[in-house]
């Protein structure tokens, strides 16, 4: 039978082949759309590391470079009196913005192994504060003061990363000294924790190797902290966000102050990516459409020519379902080749890692969504012509001219 | 000849009325998405806002400044301008401006969020903002540092509601700013101009911006005559090459940048390009093979329809080869004939990119903006219908032109 049917398909080649042209061409489009939406949903389902709700993120602008010297004092007087304000639940800071687009990473070698990973100055309590889970070790604390090591704290993945093996990665990096190949003679970095997760940039960004430095207030550091975040018990209304603002410039009355809140903020970024992304769906949408009534035409019409074809095969006694089943699989087969020729062409962007958003974790499984699509399109679009196959009765299709 | 053509063509629409909905529903969503396409670019490049005279001025937005190790790509800084671009000969006017800066504000319990930009009393003289009451800030107020600012109608609208409000007193950012002037609501699109409020760069609340060699600032050099543009744009790389005036050469040694037109400033956008070299071309050869390749699986889709089509005119074509004529004039025939559908196809499409340019200005989702359609989208939409047209028409109407008349005559393909 599938013999039978490709060789029909091969005898009128010609005219199959821009077929064929047309249905790889809409699977690609289709393709690009549901790699693109799919791998951005696996990003936003896992796990942020942190608690989003009832936090607001105050920025600071100081109207130029920071300048630990001078910037420093302000910073830290800040902080300290939000501590003290009634109602706020905790006060944490970040030197990287939380939610935002702007990262801060680093390409090393320590001890031999060479990492990517993103990092960021936190103070003493922040991380417990945002909800993050410790998974080894401990939190910074006062015992880290004045020591020989700088303290940080990784993520997990940062630890698979640097130890191979799994099993016993977590506990072999708990006082781990990573030594900077480059400077060997530099303070160490002494992982005193790990932490499951912590993904700055939000839902969207890739979960890759991540470090916390220790900031210290009364130390400061050189590129600047200009992120403080405050965490309340429950949803804050705005009217206090004047209230702050006015306190804020009482201790700093150069700086200017930014107030978002984390929700808002992660809405946004929400919305950064889907609108574009309904906006391209909306139009591949219609572009499907267009080809599927294309295709529904150009099967119509081919049908009225097969006429008395169709009449000799079910005069010899072929069933109407038969019939049918022939059209609609005809196309299937067409359908079929497009979709091999599209993989052709598909398989080398994972191959040859040329878009950073298609890789093997979601090149299938994209893959088969957009097969299911297609082959529902071009089954839906082959039902009424294989219909109109099988109208006329065959005395009357024998000779139809 | 041709109306003959067209009369056939007409007939034909008419035949086959399910074939013909499907070729122009393909037609007409090609041709809206790209109509829509250009009309917001054309509203970019050809503004009708206060940058309506951008013919006469050229804007520094980006700025790269290099040493050994480093590279550092920002908007420029104000010590940047004031060294460097401030010693520019050909402009007779250049204005420095900052960015955009968000700014809350508090009314009886309702947060607003308005863009603030810091000027000078040049940028009022370059740029053509339309007052409705009151007027801009004068290069005294702005020496003098004065807390006086211009609104936009709606911001005024939503502090004071309806009524005068020059004179009145505004609060943003911990100062109080005393109202001098209204004017219309400008587009998010117009990149130099649109903002809610504008104050003197001298009320900034602290002076370190004077010391920035990068940091959100933005400059308009202006000359009333266009054609002076260019000596504006190769004095500035001429400058920055030969004559760059840097504070601190171990942190920025040489300086890249260009004194950009729209195109320009758009290309560095869509390009992401920085430095001396806007990138004018990348972005041309996008937009053309953007265009085209948007365009590829409806012609393909449209040629699949055209062949099959045919079939039914078998005999037609029999008779008039029978008679004598060639195939390269039923070549013409054939894509005339595809051209007059693209053309129908193209007007439904033109009132599709309206109520769509009209939804995306009611829905506020480019603020402000106001998408119209003019003599460029109809020539663009002209341009596009022919190219849809003749590459969706040009094949099928070769393989038609070769059936052979006994054959066609026949009606058996």
């Amino acid at each position: 039978m599938l013999s039978h049917i490709i060789k029909m398909v091969w005898n009128r080649k010609r005219a199959n082949l821009l077929i064929v042209i047309e249905i790889a061409m809409i699977f690609m489009v289709l393709f690009g759309l549901i790699s693109s939406a799919y791998s951005s949903y696996r990003d936003f389902s896992k796990p942020l590391g942190f608690e989003w709700k009832n936090t607001w993120a105050i920025s600071i602008g100081t109207g130029g470079r920071w300048k630990n010297e001078t910037d420093a004092a302000p910073f830290k007087a800040l902080f300290e009196t939000l501590q003290q304000q009634k109602g706020i639940e905790s006060v944490s800071m970040s030197s990287v913005p939380i939610f935002e687009y702007s990262g801060w990473s680093s390409e090393s070698k320590y001890n031999g192994k060479e990492i990517y990973y993103g990092m960021n100055y936190v103070n003493e309590t922040g991380p417990q504060d945002w909800g993050v889970k410790l998974i080894a070790g401990r939190w910074f604390g006062e015992q880290d003061n004045g020591q020989n090591y700088r303290e940080v704290m990784v993520n997990r993945l940062f630890v698979e990363t640097m130890f191979d093996e799994e099993q016993d990665g977590l506990k072999k990096a708990i006082g781990f000294d990573l030594v900077d190949d480059e400077e060997p003679t530099a303070k160490p970095m002494r992982i005193v924790g790990v932490f499951e997760a912590f993904r700055q940039q939000g839902h969207f960004s890739s979960d890759k190797p991540y470090l916390f430095f220790r900031y210290r207030l009364d130390k400061g550091y050189g590129h600047g902290s200009r992120n403080i975040y405050l965490k309340f018990e429950n949803e804050k209304s705005v009217d206090y966000e004047d209230t702050l603002v006015k306190l804020l410039k009482s201790i700093a009355p150069n700086w200017e102050f930014t107030i978002r809140t984390w929700k808002s903020m992660r809405a946004g970024q929400i919305a950064e990516t889907v609108v574009p992304m309904k906006i391209v769906g909306i139009i591949v949408g219609f572009l499907l459409l267009m080809v599927a009534m294309g295709l529904f035409g150009v099967l119509w019409q081919n049908i009225n020519r097969r006429t008395r074809e169709i009449g000799l095969r079910r005069a010899i006694g072929a069933s109407a379902v038969s019939i049918q089943l022939q059209v609609v699989s005809e196309m299937v087969v067409l359908a079929g080749l497009a979709v091999l020729f599209s993989l052709f062409i598909l398989i080398q962007i994972p191959l040859l890692e040329l878009i950073d958003t298609v890789t093997w974790n979601n090149f299938w499984m994209s893959f088969v969504i957009a097969i299911s699509v297609v082959l529902v399109m071009v089954v839906l679009c082959s039902l009424y012509p294989s219909r109109t196959a099988i109208a006329l009765s065959p005395a009357n299709a024998l000779h139809y001219e | 000849m041709f109306r003959n053509y067209l009369l056939t063509a007409w007939k034909v629409l008419l035949r086959r009325k399910v074939f013909t909905f499907i070729s122009l529903f393909g037609i007409a969503i090609t041709l809206t998405v790209l109509m829509v396409a250009s009309t917001i670019i054309d509203s970019y490049l050809y503004p009708t806002g206060p940058q309506k005279n951008s013919d006469n001025f050229l804007s520094i937005s980006r700025l790269t400044l290099k040493a050994k190790n480093s590279v550092n790509n920002s908007n420029p800084g104000f010590k940047f301008l004031t060294t460097n671009v401030s010693r520019l000969k050909s402009p007779e006017l250049i204005s420095f401006f900052t960015q955009p800066q968000s700014v809350a504000t508090f009314l009886s319990g309702i947060k607003l969020n308005n863009s603030l930009r810091r000027t000078d009393s040049n940028y009022w003289k370059i740029l053509n903002f339309e007052f409705i009451e009151g007027n801009y800030y004068s290069k005294e107020d702005v020496q003098a540092g004065k807390n006086v600012m211009v609104i936009s109608q709606t911001t005024a609208r939503e502090f004071f509601g309806p009524g005068k409000v020059v004179g009145k007193n505004l609060v943003a950012s911990n100062q109080t700013f005393s109202i001098v002037g209204v004017v219309k609501d400008v587009s998010q699109m117009e990149q130099s101009a649109a903002s809610d409020m504008w104050v003197p760069y001298t009320t900034a609340p602290s002076t370190q911006y004077q010391h920035e060699m990068m940091s959100g600032w933005e400059v308009l050099l202006y000359h009333s005559n266009p054609q002076m543009l260019v000596e504006m744009k190769s004095e500035y790389a001429h400058l920055l090459k030969n004559d760059f005036v840097t504070p601190d050469p171990e942190r920025y040694k040489t300086a890249h940048s260009g004194a950009d037109t729209p195109l320009e400033r758009l290309a560095r956008k869509f390009t992401g390009s920085w430095g001396d070299d806007s990138n004018l071309s990348g972005i041309i050869y996008l937009f053309i093979f953007g265009g085209l390749g948007f365009m590829l699986l409806p012609s393909v889709n449209l040629i699949n329809l055209n062949i099959s089509r045919i079939m039914e005119r078998s005999s037609e074509i029999g008779v008039r080869k029978a008679f004598g004529a060639s195939g390269s004039q039923l070549v013409v025939q054939f894509v005339v004939e595809n051209i007059l559908i693209t053309a129908i196809g193209g007007i439904i499409g033109l009132f599709l990119s309206w109520f769509v340019l009209y939804q995306i200005g009611a829905t506020d989702f480019i603020a402000n903006a106001d998408f119209s359609l003019n003599w460029r989208t109809f020539l663009v939409s002209t341009i596009l219908i022919l190219i849809l047209g003749i590459i969706s028409g040009v094949y099928p109407a070769y393989k038609m032109s070769r059936i052979h008349p006994v054959i066609a005559l026949k009606g058996a393909l």
